[in-house]
């Protein structure tokens, strides 16, 4: 029962909201909404036990007196405290929107900023002349960059020219081919996960 | 009755699930499939043999995309290297972004190493759910990899922007990696920072490959069809469209 009824619910659902993509019918697509309505409740509801499995971990490691367990008591009392401003105080509380907007936000741009730096270090080591593909890259790689800045138009008026051609070209065509590979992929995962061919979303060996 | 503009992707549809049966009975009785070697995948092995010789961690993610396409090629990954982690008792942590993915690699670990004859080895606290906040579950992982030091990184699944930052921080700390990924604007921050990575249509391939099971390989080689049809429907609509016959266009609108 535990192997087959994963794959009943997991058929029935993918089989309706697939029926409702090519067949007109209004209990089809009032079945699929319900369906698509139901698994927003399912995730929100996984969010708890993501809560759950936070907490079980990090109140383990403060009992346990592990390695950095202080960094434990920080984000406990953070989540707890996030937890009941949240709750008590609803997402439209002042006390929210300060710390969603001074700390949260903050720390998020913060995050996200330090992607210049490593799209700088990234870029350094796949440029080293390894072989031909390397050389290839690094090639496209400096036209390009030269097309898009002010020294590459005054270099030569064509740079930019070639940047737009190598981007709009060979790139865009690079990017289709395995854009349709990975859509046609996605297309046969869907249908080996709707017909029970493909376990791992039932959590068993798959 | 059919939705106007569908029929046309229900051919397909059609067409590839009969190929796909058609080839399950064709190599379902054949021990050696014919499928072309994924160097990615080759080298999870050696990652994880290389995590098991310097007695450090392999950790596994599948980014910060929810139940996608991407996500369930990634479980079959994640299989895998949960039982090759139970059978050379390597460490595995897996971090999670998303709630409702937790719950199933938790499952698909634990009955790994069920399978494997190691259900002791079967930690849950190292299946971890981070944040389903992007900057927050980056900053979990980085945590991870530099507390654990990790020795291999394995990243399948659907990633946005925290690709590159994910990848920069286990090349930090050393760690050998694979990635695999179908989405395209983040393909080259993986080609770029990781040792391997799986481009689009290869991630799906993993779990046949892996397996090597008929009923998957079956399913590769009804996605090569219709990529066949793709490229004869795009060079026969390029000659059709260049002489000035929209016939074609108006076939696959139907």
């Amino acid at each position: 029962m535990k192997t087959v009824l994963p794959m009943i619910v997991t058929f029935v659902g993918g089989a309706v909201v697939l029926l409702d993509y090519f067949v007109e019918g209004s209990w089809i697509s009032a079945t699929s909404n319900a369906f698509l309505s139901w698994s927003v409740l399912l995730a929100a509801f996984s969010t708890f036990l993501g809560g759950a499995n936070i907490l079980f971990i990090h109140v383990r490691n403060l009992k346990d007196r592990r390695p950095n367990w202080g960094l434990s008591v920080i984000l406990v009392l953070s989540l707890v405290a996030w937890f009941v401003v949240g709750v008590v105080g609803t997402t439209e509380s002042d006390i929210y929107k300060f710390v969603w907007e001074n700390v949260y936000s903050s720390l998020s741009a913060t995050m996200f900023a330090l992607n210049a730096f490593f799209i700088a270090s990234a870029a350094y080591r796949s440029f080293r002349l390894r072989g031909a593909e390397s050389a290839i890259l690094m090639t496209a790689a400096v036209l390009v960059m030269m097309g898009r800045v002010g020294i590459g138009e005054a270099i030569s008026s064509r740079l930019p020219m070639l940047a737009d051609w190598l981007m709009s070209i060979p790139g865009t065509a690079g990017m289709r081919g395995i854009t349709i590979g990975g859509a046609l992929g996605a297309v046969t995962v869907g249908l080996r996960v709707i017909l029970g061919l493909e376990r791992g979303g039932t959590g068993m060996s798959v | 009755m059919l939705r106007a503009g569908s029929i046309a992707d229900l051919t397909v549809l059609v067409l590839m699930i009969a190929s796909g049966i058609y080839y399950y009975r064709k190599f379902a009785s054949d021990k050696v499939v014919p499928i072309r070697r994924i160097r990615g995948l080759d080298t999870i092995d050696e990652a994880i043999g290389r995590a098991t010789e310097m007695g450090r961690p392999v950790h596994f993610t599948t980014g910060f995309g929810d139940l996608v396409a991407d996500t369930f090629a990634a479980f079959a990954v994640l299989d895998y290297v949960a039982r090759q982690c139970a059978r050379y008792n390597a460490r595995l942590i897996v971090s999670n972004s998303q709630p409702v993915v937790h719950p199933i690699t938790e499952n698909i670990v634990k009955t790994a190493y069920t399978m494997e004859g190691r259900p002791d080895s079967f930690k849950s606290s190292d299946i971890r759910y981070l944040s389903d906040t992007q900057q927050a579950y980056v900053s979990g992982v980085w945590g991870i990899m530099e507390r654990e030091k990790v020795a291999a990184n394995i990243m399948m699944g659907y990633f946005f922007a925290e690709s590159l930052l994910l990848a920069e921080c286990g090349n930090r700390v050393g760690a050998f990696q694979v990635a695999g990924t179908a989405s395209t604007p983040q393909l080259p921050f993986f080609v770029a920072a990781c040792d391997y990575t799986l481009i689009g249509e290869e991630l799906f391939a993993a779990g046949a490959y892996l397996t090597q099971d008929p009923v998957r390989i079956g399913a590769i080689m009804a996605q090569d069809i219709a990529k066949l049809l793709a490229i004869a429907l795009i060079a026969l609509g390029a000659v059709m469209y260049t002489v000035g016959s929209t016939f074609l266009a108006g076939l696959c609108d139907l």
